[in-house]
């Protein structure tokens, strides 16, 4: 579901002067959005509920900080990747912590051969549906988050370079440069995992 | 004329049409002057086919020219209870302040039906409780009768 830019404005109106049904609407109109956006960006789904929930509060509660320069969803999507980025670092952080207290084999394992993924037997044949897409999901999550946020944007939401710029706060080359090492960085973190190289 | 690595930083933007068209003619003009460059920037094409069809991927095999786009792909569905997770969170968190409409909490958790039908109870409940006192006030207790005068 879509709002046209008139029911957007009618919306916001509705929200600044607390109107629970609007509130109601909105989550409904964005949810399916902002969940996808967030567990794209955290590769997990109990987080990302967490998160997708967190993401509509903060909305409410600043609405009345939205200028109206941007697409309400423009201004949507901005509040979760900076949510998204926050939770990254929050969980990162606790990951090095865990990784530090963990002094046997599996934990040298987990630190020092990287991310575990599944190597297929037949990667012709394993490199099809679901399971790539699983595979896509975990090289996400070992991009650096600003890399990981601009493919999300880009490549999985389809998103234009000038939302990009917008959500993002980043001049229009920088975006085009980033992306482009971003989806470079995904490439290799994915045959990193799969062991092999992507046919070319 | 650009540089080699001036143009790898532009393949992004060039595939996806958001050059100007003077920066669109240049990297074009580098990949005509340069056959390496050329199939360095058909396999980065391929291999964002193939990250495509990978997001999009149900069934079909990758990588594939024909690779649907990844913004058709099929989208991580948010949990049902999404909503009443964020209302609940915010009732909590602002005791029942946020919204404007205080009554309109309620209704969000009740059917209108069942509230009216309980209200009305209520109210049954309340005048039975008035009618049931009796009507007529109960009578004073008998004076003790006046001694006869002497």
């Amino acid at each position: 579901m879509t709002l046209d830019l008139e029911a957007e404005r009618a919306l916001v109106e509705r929200l600044r002067r607390r109107d629970e049904a609007a509130f109601n609407l909105f989550v409904r109109a964005y949810q399916a959005r902002v969940f996808s956006l967030v567990q794209r960006m955290l590769g997990n789904r109990a987080e990302a509920e967490d998160l997708a929930q967190e993401v509509f509060i903060t909305v409410f509660r600043s609405i009345d900080s939205f200028r109206g320069d941007a697409r309400l969803s423009t201004w949507l999507y901005r509040v979760a990747i900076n949510h998204c980025k926050n939770r990254i670092k929050y969980l990162d952080r606790r990951v090095t912590r865990g990784h530090d207290a963990l002094d046997d084999e599996g934990g040298k394992a987990l630190t020092e051969g990287g991310p575990v993924m599944s190597r297929p037997d037949r990667p012709d044949e394993s490199m099809q549906g679901v399971e790539m897409a699983r595979v896509i999901e975990r090289a996400l999550v070992l991009l650096e988050e600003e890399h990981r946020a601009l493919v999300v944007l880009r490549d999985l939401e389809g998103l234009s370079y000038e939302e990009i710029m917008t959500i993002t706060g980043l001049p229009e080359g920088t975006v085009k440069s980033r992306l482009h090492r971003a989806r470079a960085a995904l490439r290799e973190a994915i045959e990193r995992g799969l062991g092999y190289k992507l046919p070319e | 004329m650009l540089t080699d690595d001036e143009v790898r930083d532009l393949f992004s933007a060039y595939h996806d049409r958001e050059l100007s068209p003077e920066r669109t003619e240049a990297v074009r003009a580098a990949l005509d002057a340069s056959p390496p460059l050329q199939r360095e920037y058909a396999a980065f094409c391929r291999m964002l086919d193939g990250l495509s069809a990978m997001a999009a991927a149900s069934e079909a095999p990758l990588p594939g020219a024909s690779a649907p786009k990844a913004a058709d792909a099929p989208k991580p569905a948010p949990p049902p209870d999404l909503l009443e997770g964020v209302q609940r969170r915010l009732q909590k968190r602002s005791g029942g302040r946020f919204y404007a409409d205080g009554w309109s909490r309620l209704a969000g958790i009740l059917p209108l039906e069942l509230i009216a039908t309980l209200v009305l109870i209520a109210l049954v409940i309340a005048y039975a409780a008035m009618t049931m006192v009796s009507p007529h006030p109960a009578p004073a207790p008998a004076a003790p009768a006046a001694a006869p005068a002497r």
